[in-house]
């Protein structure tokens, strides 16, 4: 992943510009991806995402009420998104979206 | 615009520092030497100012220009009405300079500035953690308005909250100033402090040594590949680096000087600047004062110079208090809070990870700045060859860098011992980091230590041995005349 095109400051500023044009300072958004959780990029990416999305705090953790869903798939993985309690807010494409958490 | 406002930060250091030593301008050694720790002058300074601005009065644009517009105002001001005082730095007297020194540190410039440019052409963020700590902070500082407080909350423990703020607040400033988010901010800031660090290095040999010592000593760091590597990565390593060997030049520039003080006092502020930049900062504060204090005492007869320790401690408190107002009231918990007293204890008892540090310096120590030779090595055979001359007023000076380095580099591996979890890791990644930090004033060290070098130029070389060689063939001539013609070349 490192390695590829989609990886990088300047990738991840184009990956997430239309969502970034949302963000307000003093905001709190969970974090979740569908990479492996032995991925060495994985962690990489979370910190791509928080600088990013800088003034908005980025935490990783699914638990927030709204949680910023980072896929590398063409399409949102609705098991990923029941596992962890998620409904599809809005998607931005570029395996960017936004959920919320379920009551439940 | 953010290079002008960074230039415009440049020259309120030079300002500030031209008051304080001011001689005539033009191009000489002084001014050189002055632009050089203007650079880190004015950065400690603007970063300062800023974050008191941002403490005080919030985020607004506007009270920030006006500030920042009327410091600016106040140091030109006081550059240029300074009138001369006291003596200039000149270089010192040496041996004639051979051709070859000057064109290696062309060479040296030339590399470093093609590898300076060629990495963060590549990456103009710098490395992942430059962006992941020093920009995200700057980001915050510049984006979240009246929440800037954000950048240290405790969501973001893993950005090491608790780091002292001069390199994000001094590219946030530039930021506001010129209204723009760029990149052009840290990495003209990181091109500033690298090549400052070259020019105070052989600025301050050069006054204190002469020419061939700056020539040499500022060709090996910028020579140094990963020294050049690391500041191109963005980090704030090298900013410190700057800091340390300002702090430590200064007190060598006091033991030649003694009664300009003024130099205690700047080697205060340049001491507590660096507690700005980096917490490794504030160990090399605890060190330079517990160092200077012995080497005075074991070269001072015993006898403490109060009015010198008291301009130190005078130039230190300012930047130092901004420092613990900031740990107090604003920073975040430390990454070292939460590490608990038994696994300390355990860490210290362990004679694995004692073995595992000499391992990883020792690895270190042949590695070291990326040289195809190693530099140990190389530096061995230079003092073998040249050995260490150490002149009487330089002495205490010279203990005190010496002391202050090896205290901050050995409490800095005694809290990686300590404190690290994976220590072969910290080893690879960390220590030549924590080397870099203090190579500069090591070469400082070791080159006002040197024996006297003396170079054969070339010139002379050449002459005399045209000379030997013209006495040679009128003496053959005379030979011939005198009958023998066996004498005679070509017969």
């Amino acid at each position: 992943m490192r390695r590829t095109p989609a990886f990088g400051v300047a990738a991840f500023e184009e990956r997430f510009n239309e969502f970034r044009q949302t963000v307000q300072p003093h905001t709190v958004y969970g974090y979740l991806s569908d990479s492996r959780p032995n991925d060495p990029s994985a962690l990489a990416e979370f910190h791509l995402a928080q600088y990013t999305l800088a003034p908005a705090i980025v935490k990783p953790s699914s638990s927030e009420n709204l949680v910023i869903v980072n896929y590398h798939g063409k399409n949102l993985d609705m098991g990923l998104l029941r596992a962890n309690r998620l409904l599809p807010f809005r998607d931005f494409g570029n395996g960017v979206a936004l959920c919320r958490r379920t009551r439940r | 615009m953010t290079l002008l406002c960074l230039a415009a930060i440049w020259l309120v250091g030079f300002g500030l520092l031209r008051w304080m030593f001011p001689q005539p301008l033009g191009w000489s050694l002084h001014n050189v030497w002055l632009f050089s720790v203007g650079i880190g002058m004015g950065a400690g300074v603007a970063s300062c100012l800023y974050f008191l601005t941002l403490v005080l009065a919030g985020p607004s644009s506007a009270l920030l220009a006006w500030s920042a517009g009327a410091a600016g105002a106040i140091a030109l001001a006081l550059g240029l009405i300074a009138r001369k005082r006291g003596d200039p730095l000149d270089w010192a007297e040496g041996p004639r300079i051979p051709w070859y020194p000057i064109a290696l540190l062309a060479l040296a410039i030339a590399l470093a500035l093609a590898m300076f440019l060629g990495a963060v052409a590549y990456n103009p963020h710098g490395d992942e953690g430059a962006w992941s700590i020093w920009n995200l902070r700057a980001r915050f500082l510049f984006r979240a308005g009246g929440f800037w407080r954000d950048a240290f909350s405790s969501d973001l423990s893993w950005t090491h909250p608790d780091y002292p703020l001069l390199l994000p607040a001094l590219v946030a400033l530039c930021w506001k100033l010129s209204r723009q988010e760029s990149t052009a901010a840290p990495i003209a800031i990181a091109f500033l402090f690298s090549f400052g660090t070259a020019g105070l290095l052989a600025g301050t040999l050069g006054a204190l040594r002469g020419k061939i010592y700056a020539l040499l000593a500022a060709t090996i760091l910028l020579g140094t590949a990963s020294f050049v590597a690391l500041s191109a990565a963005l980090y704030g390593d090298v900013p410190l680096s700057f800091y340390i060997l300002a702090a430590i030049a200064m007190l060598c520039l006091q033991d030649r000087h003694p009664d300009n003080l003024r130099f205690s006092a700047l080697a205060g502020l340049m001491a507590g600047f660096a507690a700005w930049t980096r917490n490794d900062g504030l160990i090399f504060v605890g060190a330079l004062i517990a160092a200077r204090i012995i080497a005075l005492l074991r070269f001072r007869d015993r006898k403490l110079p109060g009015p010198q320790l008291l301009r130190l401690a005078l130039g230190l408190a300012p930047p130092l208090a901004i420092v613990v107002f900031f740990k107090l009231r604003v920073a975040g918990p430390s990454d070292w809070s939460s590490v608990p007293a038994a696994t300390i204890l355990k860490n210290f008892a362990d004679p694995g990870r004692w073995i595992q540090m000499v391992e990883g310096l020792i690895v270190i120590l042949f590695n070291f700045g990326r040289f195809l030779i190693p530099i140990a090595l190389t530096l061995a055979i230079y003092w073998y060859l040249v050995r260490f001359r150490i002149e009487a007023p330089d002495r205490a000076a010279l203990a005190t860098a010496v002391l202050a380095l090896s205290f901050t580099l050995g409490v800095q591996l005694l809290l990686d011992i300590l404190y690290v979890n994976n220590l072969p890791l910290e080893a690879i990644t960390s220590f030549e980091r924590i080397l870099l930090q203090l190579w500069p004033a090591a070469l400082l060290a070791f080159f006002l230590a040197s024996g006297p070098l003396q170079l054969a130029a070339p010139q002379i070389q050449a002459k005399a041995s045209k000379e030997k060689k013209a006495k040679k063939t009128v003496r053959r001539a005379a030979e011939y005349r005198c009958g023998n013609p066996d004498s005679m070349p070509g017969v």
